[in-house]
């Protein structure tokens, strides 16, 4: 229990130390929210002042990261420069859809890629073990908007059987929502697919040399037993702690998928709020990001924990 | 130490070996010998013992004898188990073989287990599989096993992971699953060779007390004549995938014929030694088996080689139950060798 504990620690400091090195890093580039507000003709400099002041942005850089510091502990995300709105609502509208999208991106890359993981591995020199390994370094290697270009033109121009984009909220309609779901969570599951097909069958196929598959074969138990109950759990250690790694950066990267089928999530709101120099705003989508990471990661851990013995005792 | 004389010994063979050869299958579509015409038998309650340096088959034999040689390997000859061929058999008769009549200890018990499993449910996975228990007799039998193979606390034990054993309990366990369903015979290849040399001396005595309480046959593989001298009944000596010398074990050790088994005798320490002595290497590398020369495999290396060792030599029997692979076996001399018609031992 100490461990997960000390991770726990170690991923609110994560969250809180990164947070901070954003905060400084878009200060230094280049942009200024308030320029950007007033636009560059109708400046004046009082004008300028006075905006500077009502944004809290006359302040020294010192006395705004611990207003914005103390804010972020009481979890108020502060105010969009924007549209002048608190950044928490649109960020409450808009995790859930990523953490959706998300879900069902990370569904479709195992449900795929373990699978023709398993078969690669078990007949490496095979034409079906070959063919998955190539399918998989397709779904890997094409680029995520191609990917989604292909499948709206095969499922809905085509064989006319899924919207091409759009987002229906589950409350409001769950079939028409998941509905909705499913091309962008092929595209964005099947780059993915490929890196666990990978990943998979290098594991998988180190474990089945492994002396305690050999000892299970020799108590009697047939191949597809000592696979499915002793060398598969063994090689999918290294595919969770990839997986975990991966799944975390996802939030933040799924802006072309989400801007293709109109998805209007976390990362296109990131996008725009970048353009806007909306520093609430990227600041907040930034903390949520970095704490879902840190969230991802931790279970990950737990995750491994319950898999792994030997992790328990560290 | 166990006795050849305080064994039990049935008449028909436990376990009869042909002319057993295994070869692999190279990636540029030849093929490489691993075992050559293998002839032995085992008897119910009898240790046989197959000696040698790595490479020179034994680990290729094991496995054949289980059945679980990797996919390129090609086998031939016959393996007379209980009325059935056992290279003949398909797969699904040999999953109720395996660790049912026929089970098999592992050398390196660091990595046997599987660390994701309880030592008590890798051993009832043996149990399972092949009988018929209700939870509460799996879980006696269990605990029975370890008590078996000398394992205190058996309760606490089955709970743990392998990670939390020590090497010498872990090959203790390794031992409790093989004889798990009280199989007829028992592969040990090097069971002890990755052990600390007293943890060693204990499971050696381990096998050898359980042999005589079980009355199992075992095949007990090793590069190590001082530990085999513990507990075989016969031993057989090979090099380069052949059996050059076998008998015996007392007949053997008190008197090698073939200069391969001299040399590893030589090679063993012993008290007898003077400070400062170093023990004899034998010179020279045990010869490519994908490239071997017609003749005697051992002459480039054999102190006593001469021309006449170009042809190969049979196994040549010393008495009925004492054979080597060796021109001068019988007489020490080229000349007045007498060649016998090849035999396996029994």
């Amino acid at each position: 229990m100490n461990y997960y504990l000390r991770r726990l620690a170690v991923a609110i400091a994560t969250v809180l130390i990164s947070s901070s090195l954003v905060f400084f890093a878009i200060r230094i580039l280049p942009g200024d929210p308030v320029m950007m507000l007033l636009g560059e003709s109708a400046a004046t400099p009082e004008v300028i002042a006075r905006m500077a002041e009502r944004l809290g942005m006359d302040a020294p850089l010192h006395v705004q990261y611990f207003r914005w510091l103390t804010d972020l502990l009481q979890l108020d995300f502060g105010t969009s420069i924007g549209t002048g709105l608190p950044v928490a609502n649109e960020l409450i509208k808009r995790l859930p859809r990523s953490l959706e999208l998300m879900a069902g991106g990370i569904l479709v890359s195992l449900s795929i890629g373990i699978p023709l993981g398993v078969v690669a591995a078990r007949r490496p020199d095979s034409f079906i073990g070959n063919a998955a390994s190539v399918l998989a370094l397709i779904g890997l290697s094409a680029p995520t908007f191609v990917k989604g270009l292909i499948l709206i033109i095969i499922f809905s121009i085509t064989l006319g059987l899924l919207p091409s984009s759009g987002f229906t909220p589950f409350t409001q309609d769950p079939a028409a929502n998941l509905r909705n779901l499913i091309l962008p969570s092929l595209t964005l599951g099947l780059g993915f697919a490929g890196v666990v097909q990978r990943i998979t069958r290098a594991s998988l196929a180190e474990t089945l040399g492994k002396d305690y598959v050999r000892t299970v074969r020799a108590k009697g138990v047939s191949e597809n037993a000592s696979v499915y109950r002793h060398a598969l759990p063994n090689a999918m250690i290294p595919v969770i702690a990839v997986v975990g790694i991966r799944i975390g950066s996802m939030l933040g990267g799924m802006v072309v998928i989400e801007n293709l089928f109109n998805w209007p999530g976390l990362s296109s709101y990131l996008i725009e709020a970048c353009y806007a120099r909306d520093y609430p705003a990227i600041q907040a989508c930034l903390v949520v990001i970095f704490f879902v990471f840190s969230l991802v990661s931790l279970s990950m851990d737990v995750l491994m924990g319950i898999i792994n013995p030997r992790r328990r005792d560290v | 130490m166990t006795t050849a004389s305080s064994k039990p010994s049935a008449s028909a063979p436990l376990l009869s070996v042909r002319d057993l050869s295994v070869q692999f299958a190279r990636k540029d579509g030849g093929l490489a010998p691993a075992v050559r015409s293998l002839s032995f038998d085992l008897r119910r309650g009898e240790v046989l013992a197959l000696v040698g340096e790595s490479g020179c088959g034994k680990s290729a034999t094991a496995l054949a004898l289980i059945g679980l040689l990797a996919r390129n390997a090609r086998v031939g000859g016959s393996v007379e188990f209980d009325g059935r061929n056992l290279l003949s058999l398909p797969e699904r008769e040999w999953e109720t073989i395996r660790g049912r009549r026929i089970a098999m200890i592992f050398q390196d018990p660091m990595t046997a287990l599987d660390p994701l499993y309880r030592i008590g449910e890798q051993i009832a996975e043996a149990l399972r599989r092949h009988l018929d228990l209700s939870s509460v007799a799996l879980r006696t039998r269990v605990n029975e096993l370890l008590t078996l193979v000398g394992i205190d606390d058996p309760e606490l034990r089955v709970r743990q992971f392998p990670h939390q054993l020590s090497g010498g309990l872990r090959q203790r366990v390794v031992i409790a699953i093989a004889l798990a369903c009280n199989p007829e015979v028992v592969i040990a290849d090097e069971p002890t060779t990755a052990l600390d040399v007293t943890i060693q001396a204990q499971i050696v005595k381990l096998l050898a007390d359980l042999n005589r309480k079980v009355g199992m046959g075992m095949i007990f593989i090793s590069h190590d004549l001082g530990v085999v001298s513990q507990i075989a009944d016969k031993i057989a000596v090979m090099y380069a995938g052949q059996v050059v010398e076998s008998g015996p074990r007392a007949e053997l050790l008190r008197d090698p014929r073939h200069p391969y088994t001299k040399a590893l005798l030589a090679s063993v320490p012993n008290p007898a030694m003077a400070p400062k002595q170093f023990l004899n290497a034998i010179l020279g590398t045990v010869p490519d088996m994908a490239r071997l020369e017609a003749g005697c495999t051992f002459r480039n290396r054999c102190p006593q080689a001469q021309e006449g060792c170009h042809a190969e030599p049979g196994l040549t029997g010393i008495s009925p139950s004492r054979f080597a692979r060796c021109w001068f076996a019988e007489t020490g001399s080229y000349e007045g060798m007498e060649r016998q018609a090849i035999r396996p031992f029994s």
